[in-house]
């Protein structure tokens, strides 16, 4: 609890630079991020900005961009039963060294320190009413969802995106519901984020932007390292790309990476933290 | 002929607006009130209308006018319970003709034109443990039950989703949700004309479906529109299903005419459902367990 207010002090004193550096550190500035935000929103119309709290505004940012969010996302099945998940290291050829393995200066929650705390299922039983409803006179009984097959598997996520003044990275934050549309404990959230993070750089945070609203966050403080490099390897395949396709039309990347780009690819990242929630339909920008 | 039912999603920041509306404002009242909900369609294919709550469904003053079919305001009512018991014995099903009467009620006075909204109304009941933060809620959409013919005729329009698109951009969301298409398809008209006029030919109409593209059921406010048009006189209509999506694809495909034949269809006796069922179908409440999320002790003890 402490360190968590610390770190909101830091996050608080932090001065904002607006210096932009994004090529050589991975960080951007906020005027960058609202950038990014706009092409994520054109790009993606699943994607919106928000409006915070009145008393969570952050000056640095528009009062109607505060954050990014994405609604309702799909989660069909938990992340550790999806083979190792990591195939944006493939694509990219990434090495392993942006995984978090040292300590990180903020509360850190371990999975096997989460007491099970069973929802109880067992009086709502009781609450049944099975007879309460004849069948639709038209067609027998309502279909629970067209054509799609609901199972207790089947969650949804909110996705937000929001501006680390500390890290000067965009920062994740997540809010599960189960298969009934119930807000998801982070315990059971937890499932959602592969195992490599879970242990390492996931947190319980009250929202930043959003009163009365607890969510988990990937911790960004590798953030910055991880889009540099990723940065760097897509410019490179794109300039390949360029190469090879110089009798094209080929306009897409006039020199490398844009920053409006950044968060298209940080997405990329994330899903590779959380291969089951499917944020990405960004597939077909770059 | 079957339907989508509405799926409810409910925000933990809805709950923390319960649990102080609770204890500040009803305290041991257990009163209905009004609230809202926000209807939307969801990104991923094949999934049924979700009914958003959270924070903002007990603000008092909804936005009028709704840019895009990613929120659209829905009217509701909530009654919070003091007891489990007092959620167990509530009479369900009295609760649902109610509403269904009132429907009807507001189809005989004309009240229905003011806002078409009212054929997507919603009423959830709650009982909050604010000890444990363990909530219990059940979601009614109450929807008239009745017997009737639909085909699908064709398939969508490109010019016609073209300019309900537009449409969607400038009405107010009660003209929105359900609208008239003149006959030849080149112009839309808000639905409240039926009150002074009557097309010459067939009646031709275009509602909005929050389900996401490719579901196979009918939009669930389809039950009380049809009631409502025999209730208007009308033995046969054909009803444009409009499907947007957040994405801007396959909107084309998705849209698609049905012909309603309602000759056969006699409201006087009419049924009604709409309590939600469970994902496995039943129908029981919900639950929602939010120590781990609420608690500061908590999250406190979780904090390494």
């Amino acid at each position: 609890m402490i360190r968590s207010k610390l770190s909101s002090w830091r996050e608080y004193l932090t001065p904002v630079s607006h210096k932009s550096s994004f090529q050589k550190t991975g960080q951007i500035t906020p005027e960058e991020f609202v950038a990014a935000g706009d092409y994520l929103v054109y790009k993606f119309p699943t994607w919106s900005w928000g409006s915070a709290s009145p008393s969570k505004q952050r000056d640095f940012l528009p009062a109607n961009k505060q954050y990014l969010v994405t609604k309702h996302v799909p989660c069909r099945q938990r992340a550790n039963g999806v083979g190792g998940g990591l195939q944006l290291n493939k694509e990219f050829e990434v090495e392993d060294d942006w995984m978090v393995s040292a300590e990180v200066d903020s509360p850190v929650l371990h999975s096997s320190d989460v007491e099970e705390g069973a929802i109880g299922d067992a009086d709502l039983a009781d609450l049944e009413e099975a007879d309460l409803e004849e069948a639709d006179l038209e067609g027998g009984e309502p279909v629970p969802t067209g054509d799609h097959k609901t199972t207790s598997e089947d969650r949804t996520y909110n996705v937000f995106i929001t501006y680390s003044t500390s890290y000067r990275v965009p920062k994740i934050y997540l809010s599960g519901f189960d298969d009934n549309g119930a807000p998801l404990p982070p315990k059971l959230m937890f499932e959602d984020i592969l195992g490599d993070y879970k242990d390492k750089t996931v947190t319980i945070e009250p929202a930043p932007f959003l009163d009365d609203l607890t969510l988990i966050s990937i911790h960004p403080c590798r953030h910055a390292g991880v889009m540099r490099m990723l940065l760097d390897k897509a410019e490179a395949k794109a300039l390949t790309e360029k190469n090879q396709k110089q009798d094209d039309d080929w306009e897409e990347f006039p020199a490398g990476i844009r920053v409006d780009q950044y968060l298209i690819i940080f997405l990329k990242f994330i899903a590779s933290v959380t291969p089951t929630i499917e944020h990405d339909f960004t597939m077909t920008a770059l | 002929m079957s339907f989508t039912p509405i799926k409810s999603f409910v925000d933990p920041t809805f709950f923390s607006e319960l649990a102080k509306f609770k204890l500040e404002t009803a305290k041991l009242s257990e009163a209905t009130v009004d609230i809202s909900g926000s209807m939307s369609v969801p990104v991923a294919g094949g999934r049924p209308a979700a009914l958003r709550l959270s924070r903002d469904s007990f603000a008092s003053d909804s936005p009028a006018v709704s840019s895009s079919l990613l929120s659209f305001d829905i009217p509701g009512k909530l009654t919070n319970l003091n007891t489990i018991e007092g959620f167990k014995e509530l009479d369900k099903a009295g609760l649902l003709k109610g509403h269904a009467d009132e429907l009807i009620s507001a189809f005989e006075t004309k009240e229905i034109f003011k806002d078409l909204r009212q054929l997507l109304q919603f009423h959830v009941i709650t009982f909050s443990d604010l000890k444990k933060y363990k909530y219990y809620y059940w979601f009614c959409f109450p929807a008239l039950a009745w017997k009737s013919r639909a085909r699908r005729i064709s398939g969508g329009d490109v010019h016609l989703n073209e300019m309900i698109a537009k449409w969607t951009r400038n009405q107010s969301q009660s003209d929105q949700l359900i609208f008239i298409i003149n006959d030849n398809g080149t112009e839309l008209l808000p639905f409240a004309n039926l009150q002074f006029s009557r097309p010459e030919g067939m009646l031709k109409i275009g509602m909005i479906d929050f389900a996401s593209t490719e579901a196979i059921g009918y939009p669930w406010h389809l039950h009380n529109l049809v009631a409502l048009l025999k209730k208007l006189g009308f033995d046969r209509a054909e009803v444009y299903i409009y499907r947007d999506h957040p994405s801007q694809v396959k909107v084309t495909l998705s849209s698609y005419w049905i012909e309603i034949g309602l000759d056969g269809t006699d409201l006087s006796n009419h049924g009604s459902v709409g309590w939600e069922r469970t994902s496995e179908g039943k129908l029981m409440p919900k639950v929602s367990d939010l120590a781990a999320l609420a608690s500061p002790l908590d999250l406190a003890s979780q904090a390494v």
